[in-house]
């Protein structure tokens, strides 16, 4: 089993390469473990500290301190079969694409090694895989759809989410559409609630924005204090599959993910200038939101400093509110903030009432 | 559209935006305070000031006339990007972070830090940081004419100057430094190099390559000094204090590519050969030496104190110290510069780290190893339990000292002197047993 740590490595490869794989999401630090990392260190990096045993490979990309430092922690003490790095760049310029095609094309070489495939197969195979993950993205983006239209909730569109991407996906050619009749099967199960129509309390949609949202506790808290979420952009969810890799024009296949990738909406680790501002606008923009919540997990040096420059920037340009949380896992479970949630409930509404008269 | 953003949430009265902090940022804006800081470092050359310290601060001041008055573009720049690629283009670094040490050894860094945490930085971040984001806000730093990062060594680094970048809505490079050593990655960062200057000398006014050979010229001359600086460091007693060592890292971080760095370094270097050589040791019953990684706390702090004089203990050698880097080619700039820049061993998994802090041990005679555990600092206390372990593995001594440079509110340093004395019984411990 091959374990991703980032949504800015490719799927594809170990799927090319015949590995079945999985994104890891995990439910908290391993108190076993937890002496490998300091204590005030990002929980997502100290729940990836685990002993992933003999037939596991994880591959780990640099995408901030805590994960280099977590890459670190698992080769030192060989906590799996095989530890890789992934050097993802920090702009999306054309030398930086390059560069990741390189790095890919590097990670496709050792598992490439451990199976009897050659690299003409290993290409083929890799064009077909990109059809089948864009297959994969265009059904979680659906997901997130049904919450818009309010047919699912917010939990339950990211606990799908979840789920799906901790599936094992199959090996190159091992049932592909089978694991996607799994996937429509899995969505389709999923029981659907009529759009909500409460005249007594207004319908106030909120976007929430951050890293990493760790786990559900948040949105559910969230939902709980009556706030509609119109939109999630976090790495496990929109930043994860609002993108399609369009493979036509080019042939190689390494430079086509790395653009793909690298282009992909921005995690705030990037350097792209106002992109993230921006695209949050336009977010708020095209789902009428009144307000934002920006969650950090705790000691994410990445998302402290991102939520200043979109708090500023959501005010300026469009008069936003924003509310900013952080938290360990489990943090949405707090009382502390769930009183904050509800404040922040209550003052959207109070706006609301005011500029509709009622 | 977002530099406004920025520019706007800064139209309040701001934190730290004290009297004193005001009379300040006006003086350091007036050429006559400039005039008289050059004539009270000539009265501190007469007074019997040693001559590397008397050229330090000419090289600061210098840089500091320059960019506070205008007279040249000053281009910010985070730890580990390589200056003389700022000097060459005829510009003056400022390093905000390196700043921040100043203000905290000035009593400054209260008013800094509060700015920050007035727009909202958290207190988790490092306040190395924090403060220099803080500073420029209040103007306390120089305009910024262009803002150059490279990737290395942390997040915090990088991302407090982008946010420089947006409030004073300036240029913004960042150099994405590979991970891994390959000619792929070289020749990716040289490219980049490449571009940057070709950037800056279009959105920057008055600049221009004509200094770089200059710049790369002094850097090589500054680097033979201090290769030689470092060979007699490795002496046994120490012949310069590790204190004072550790506040000139500065220089080492600032200043490559000056025409003062090769004075500081040859100065430095005859002052280490004239204590050798007269025996005159500045802490003459040395017990103990030190190897001490990451930097230090820049407000008054009794460690020190305790340290070397009282407990006659060393820091022989600091891991920023660390020469990395061999000599630059003025024929091919940017490939120098992405190999100066791609040796750092803090860059890169941690094991490269680990080599060079063996190196160290063995080659300055360490008895101990003590890390500087700065609040916030992910990059380094993220390592520390793997540095532990193999510290432990080899037997070397190991304290990690929580404690923050620049905030004296996280300073704990009755803790730290707790910690320091315990340290310093498991040393004579070891001596006595190993004496057996």
């Amino acid at each position: 089993m091959v374990r991703l740590s980032c949504s800015y490595i490719p799927y594809e490869i170990p799927l090319a390469a015949g590995m079945p794989v999985t994104r890891d999401l995990f439910e908290g630090p391993i108190p076993e473990m937890e002496g490998h990392l300091p204590q005030d260190f990002c929980p997502y990096a100290r729940a990836f500290i685990r002993q992933y045993g003999n037939n596991s490979i994880v591959v780990v990309a640099g995408s901030c301190d805590a994960m280099r430092r977590t890459y670190d922690v698992l080769d030192y003490w060989n906590l799996a079969e095989a530890v890789y790095y992934v050097d993802v760049p920090l702009i999306g310029s054309p030398e930086a694409v390059s560069f990741y095609a390189k790095e890919l094309e590097n990670l496709s070489h050792k598992f490439l090694d451990m199976t009897t495939l050659s690299k003409s197969e290993f290409l083929g195979r890799l064009m077909v895989t990109i059809n089948f993950t864009n297959e994969i993205r265009r059904r979680l983006s659906r997901t997130f759809n049904l919450m818009f239209e309010k047919k699912l909730s917010a939990a339950k569109a990211t606990q799908l989410a979840i789920n799906i991407s901790k599936l094992p996906a199959p090996p190159y050619f091992q049932g592909n559409e089978s694991f996607i009749q799994e996937i429509d099967e899995i969505i389709n199960q999923v029981p659907l609630k009529s759009p909500r129509d409460n005249k007594d309390r207004p319908s106030i949609p909120v976007g929430i924005s951050g890293t990493c949202l760790l786990d559900l506790s948040v949105i559910k808290c969230i939902e709980n204090a009556g706030l509609d979420i119109a939109f999630i952009d976090s790495c496990i969810s929109l930043r994860a599959y609002d993108f399609n890799i369009c493979s036509e024009n080019n042939n190689d296949p390494f430079h086509v993910l790395a653009e793909a990738y690298l282009n992909k909406p921005a995690c705030p680790r990037m350097f792209q200038k106002e992109t993230r501002v921006s695209r949050l606008l336009q977010l708020a923009s095209d789902y009428d939101i009144q307000g934002l919540i920006y969650f950090a997990p705790k000691f994410c040096d990445q998302a402290y400093y991102d939520s200043v420059e979109i708090r500023h920037g959501l005010k300026s340009s469009a008069g936003f509110p924003m509310l900013f949380l952080e938290g360990q896992y489990g943090s949405g479970k707090a009382g502390q903030a769930i009183t904050r949630v509800e404040a922040f409930q209550e003052m959207l509404e109070t706006t609301y009432m005011l500029r509709v008269g009622r | 559209m977002l530099p406004d953003a920025m520019t706007e949430s800064l139209n309040r009265r701001l934190a730290g935006e004290s009297r004193r902090i005001k009379l300040l940022r006006t003086l350091l804006r007036k050429g006559w305070v400039h005039s008289g800081a050059k004539l009270a470092i000539d009265y501190l050359e007469k007074r019997d000031w040693k001559p590397y310290q008397i050229n330090a601060i000419r090289c600061i001041a210098n840089d500091f006339r320059n960019a506070y008055l205008g007279k040249k573009p000053s281009i910010f720049t985070s730890a580990f990007v390589p200056n003389e690629l700022v000097y060459g283009l005829g510009a003056v670094p400022f390093l905000p972070e390196a700043a921040a040490g100043f203000a905290a050894s000035y009593k400054l860094a209260g008013e800094s830090l509060a700015a920050g945490e007035s727009l909202w930085y958290s207190p988790d971040l490092c306040s190395f940081h924090r403060a220099g984001v803080g500073a420029s806000v209040i103007n306390l730093t120089p305009e910024p004419a262009a803002v150059i990062v490279s990737s290395q060594l942390c997040d915090g680094g990088k991302q407090a100057l982008f946010q420089i970048s947006r409030y004073h809505n300036c240029p913004f490079h960042v150099l994405d430094v590979p991970y891994g050593q390959s000619e792929q990655s070289l020749k990716y960062l040289s490219k980049q190099l490449e571009i940057v200057v070709k950037d800056l000398k279009r959105e920057v006014p008055d600049l221009s390559e004509e200094y770089m050979d200059e710049a790369l010229a002094n850097s090589n001359a500054a680097l033979s000094y201090y290769r030689e600086l470092c060979e007699l460091r490795k002496n046994t007693p120490s012949p310069w204090r590790g204190s004072e060592a550790l506040n000139y890292v500065v220089l080492f971080l600032w200043s490559w590519g000056s025409p003062w760095l090769p004075k500081f370094y040859k100065s430095l270097r005859d002052y280490a050969e004239n204590i050798i050589s007269t025996g005159n040791y500045p802490i003459p019953n040395e017990q103990f030496r030190l190897a001490w990684l990451n930097l230090r706390p820049y407000y008054s702090t009794k460690l020190f104190d305790y340290l070397e004089n009282e407990a006659q203990i060393s820091v022989a050698f600091e891991e920023f110290s660390y020469l990395h880097w061999d000599v630059l080619d003025p024929q091919d700039p940017y490939t120098s510069l992405a190999n100066k820049i791609m040796s750092n061993f803090g860059w890169g998994p941690a094991r490269r780290r680990l080599k060079v802090i063996s190196k160290i041990v063995q080659e300055f005679s360490i008895d101990g190893v003590v890390q500087f555990a700065q609040w916030g600092c992910r990059q380094h206390n993220g390592a520390s339990y793997v540095l532990s372990d193999y510290l432990k593995k080899e037997g070397i001594p190991f304290l990690n000292l929580d404690g923050d440079g620049v905030d004296i509110k996280n300073s704990g340093e009755a803790q730290s002197l707790t910690r320091l004395g315990a340290f310093r019984e498991l040393l004579e411990a070891r001596k006595i047993k190993n004496l057996r």
